[in-house]
């Protein structure tokens, strides 16, 4: 499935803005299952973009603005390919992979994602209590994801509004409502309690027709939870699908903290910003 | 002065017995013998005069009467004779090498730690961990700058590493100034010694610094970045800046122009070769790290990225500095340099392996239990001298966080006498070695020896009462 995906975010400065820094993470990923075919990213006021790779393998430009500025815009545009399948429902985890998951060399490998964060942070009685009963029920580690995603889609409702991209876990846990990025950190922690590697998933999701799925006004969020053999698996709890060439890859972390698509430091008064996405498809055919 | 002075268990550094100094000490113990008790008032309080005027005051937390005070100072110095201090700089040399070579590889190819030799999830779950560094090309692939290491004599005199402070270890100023104290105050003390002096002190760390320059100038811009006066180091760090010669700023005197560091000055933007930082990790740039921060800059960390300024010390150091890690270093000293460790390490136990808690749960009374996260003697409990109701309440917490804390056994720290009361007593001290990493590693010849001056105490930290000596290596003998 070939895509183009246009971003444009505007920012106001009221009583403008000066000696702003900005950091943007919106360069869809390469290498496995997906490929960026191209990307621009046009600053206005003009602005260079300095390049790296982060930590977590993520392409990042840095760029400033020294003079006054009263708004800034910033446009990403990008072809992208994605031949990723989703996991088949009816897969299985083998005893060796199973036994493998929990080996401390695992755990080791994967430690980052496997510790609780600011924002996925539960009280050990609030995970346990919501988690046992369907740890208990499950086949093995990967019905467990299942689960999780499926509980989380039908006992949590998808509202925007009513959380802010500071959310943690432990609010929506108890709010019960909220949108894709709440639901991701919140799979995130009951994952992570089983001792289950999982990473946050930034990235935009193509909706098409299927006016079911959520999430395409806005760059979307999931999870990828780490198993032997099967290496990084996506998973949609907000939609409960495994990934599949519909959703497109951007950035991964730890949490929303590491993927944060633009952040910016500047001087001046309050700011207000206007975001829109839109994702075409070039092709549809052997869409999912 | 020592007619009534007790040796009595652990290694007493100046006397074998009641009157009988050991050898590096004879000399000033016979000096002491011709001053009278209120002659040693006298000059005691001249001394901490010149502190207070100078303004040589350390912030003790947890104090209602006010946070600053004089820092406790004591005349009768720690001694070091050539041959032991030649053995401690070798140990310390090698130890900030492999603690550097560590930090290289975590934030590079992790080899150490999927070789599992250092456990990864140590490493890389540790709040101090900065993925931001992780394959940054920093000048000189130096991470520390400065360390402070400190080290314990047990009852055999044998010297041991207590602590690694590889973030921004302090104290060096007030090294200084004890010996000018004393040259000023006691001079006498002086008349038979050679003493390692410490006149180029300053010259050496400024080089130290301007060796870091990534561009290799003539002569490179080098600041030193406080958060400013309200911090309880800030005497050190004034006192440096000012030694050395170079901008004492805060993050607002800065500015990142095109991935460049600039210093705003009278005359316009000077570009920044070298940042001396004293700001914590997290408050350096708030682009990339804590966004409420006021007293960093915002795109430090992408000019230092870029290789346009070192920074000193580097960034993510707590991850090798740490109470846990620190049982690994003699195995990184071994995988990293192929040498047995010069300075052995202090036993440690780790509480998250099931069998180590086990024993340190049975022996609680006879142990030092230490919070992993914790410095400055905080949050640490000391059996030997700990109530059964505070032996309970750290069960309970170690219970709840196993992989907080380390357990140690209780090394009785060496003595030295210390001018208390009006009298000499045995006090515990220890000693923070200053290693400072340029284009070579070299210690600095001296350090602060830092004496517990209530009656029994193990807690040498300034931060909780405990007080300063003057540290002589000796030229010869």
């Amino acid at each position: 499935m070939k895509y183009h995906i246009l971003q444009v975010n505007q920012y106001q400065y009221a009583g403008g803005a000066t000696e702003s820094i900005n950091q943007v993470r919106l360069r869809p990923y390469t290498g496995e299952g997906q490929a960026c075919l191209d990307f621009t990213l046009d600053l206005q006021p003009q602005s260079k973009c300095a390049w790296h790779k982060d930590y977590f393998g993520n392409e990042v430009a840095t760029f400033s603005i020294h003079a006054k500025h009263s708004q800034l815009t910033v446009t990403a545009s990008a072809d992208v390919d994605v031949w990723a399948e989703a996991l088949p429902t009816e897969t299985q985890l083998s005893d060796a992979m199973s036994g493998e998951l929990t080996s401390t060399e695992f755990r080791r490998r994967y430690a980052e994602y496997l510790a609780a964060t600011s924002y996925t942070a539960l009280p050990p009685e609030a995970a346990t209590a919501e988690t046992d009963e369907l740890w208990r029920a499950s086949r093995d580690a990967l019905d467990y994801v299942r689960r999780i995603s499926d509980f989380l889609y039908t006992e949590f409702t998808y509202h925007a509004g009513v959380t802010t991209v500071e959310t943690k876990a432990e609010e929506f846990l108890a709010r019960k409502s909220g949108v894709c990025q709440d639901f991701t950190h919140l799979m995130l922690a009951l994952c992570r309690v089983h001792q289950i590697p999982a990473r946050y998933v930034s990235g935009y999701l193509y909706c098409g027709e299927n006016t079911a799925l959520r999430g395409d006004a806005a760059m979307h969020a999931w999870v990828e939870v780490m198993f032997p053999t099967l290496g990084w698996v996506g998973v949609d709890p907000t939609n409960h699908v495994f990934v599949g060439s519909r959703h497109i890859r951007v950035a991964v972390g730890r949490d929303y903290r590491d993927i944060v698509p633009i952040k910016g430091v500047y001087r001046g008064g309050a700011q207000t910003l206007e975001t829109s996405v839109r994702v075409h498809a070039l092709e549809t055919a052997g869409l999912q | 002065m020592f007619e009534n002075y007790v040796v009595d268990s652990g290694y007493d550094e100046m006397m074998r017995g009641a009157d009988s100094p050991r050898d590096a000490y004879v000399r000033l113990h016979r000096t002491l013998a011709d001053f009278s008790e209120p002659e040693l008032h006298t000059r005691y309080r001249m001394a901490q005069s010149i502190f207070l005027r100078q303004g040589i005051t350390f912030t003790v937390y947890h104090d209602e009467r006010g946070t600053e005070r004089p820092m406790p100072f004591d005349f009768i110095p720690k001694i070091i004779p050539a041959a032991e201090w030649e053995h401690i700089e070798r140990g310390l040399v090698q130890r900030v090498k492999a603690l550097n070579a560590f930090l290289e590889d975590v934030y590079n190819d992790q080899e150490i730690l999927y070789e599992g030799v250092v456990p990864r999830d140590l490493i890389v779950t540790s709040e101090y961990f900065c993925p931001q560094v992780a394959h940054v090309a920093i000048p000189r692939r130096n991470h520390i700058f400065m360390s402070g290491i400190d080290l314990i004599r047990n009852e055999t005199g044998e010297y041991h590493v207590l602590e690694d402070n590889l973030r921004n270890p302090s104290g060096m100023a007030y090294v200084y100034q004890n010996r000018y104290v004393m040259r000023k105050v006691f001079p006498e003390f002086f008349r038979d010694y050679s003493v390692r002096s410490l006149a180029t002190y300053f010259t050496d760390l400024l080089s130290a610094l301007q060796q870091l320059d990534p561009h290799e100038r003539q002569n490179p811009t080098v600041v030193l970045l406080t958060p400013g006066m309200y911090n309880s180091a800030y005497f050190d760090h004034s006192f440096l800046a000012q030694q050395m010669g170079i901008e004492l700023v805060e993050g607002r005197d800065l500015v990142v122009v095109d991935r460049v560091v600039y210093m705003k000055t009278s005359h316009g933007l000077q570009e920044v070769d070298v940042i001396y930082r004293r700001i914590d990790d997290a408050f350096l740039d708030p682009l990339e790290f804590r966004s409420d921060s006021l007293l960093g800059v915002p795109g430090l960390m992408d000019a230092y990225r870029a290789g346009n300024v070192a920074i000193a010390n580097g960034l993510g150091n707590g991850v090798a500095d740490d109470k846990a890690v620190y049982a690994y270093v003699p195995d990184m000293i071994r995988y990293y340099l192929g040498e047995q460790p010069i300075l052995p390490n202090v036993p440690t136990y780790h509480l998250s392996n099931p069998e180590e808690r086990e024993f340190v749960l049975s022996r609680l009374p006879e142990l030092v239990v230490k919070q992993t996260d914790s410095s400055g003697g905080y949050n640490m409990l000391i059996g030997p001298q700990a109530q059964e109701m505070e032996i309970e309440h750290f069960r309970k917490r170690i219970l709840g966080a196993p992989h907080k804390f380390v357990a140690q056994p209780t090394v009785q720290l060496s003595k030295v006498p210390t001018f208390v009361g009006g009298g000499m007593r045995g006090c515990h001290v220890d000693l923070r070695a200053f290693v400072i990493q340029g284009e070579h590693t070299t210690v600095f010849g001296g350090g602060l020896a830092r004496v517990a001056m209530k009656d029994g105490s193990l807690i040498v930290n300034s931060s909780q009462g405990g007080g300063a000596k003057d540290t002589w290596v000796l030229v010869d003998g």
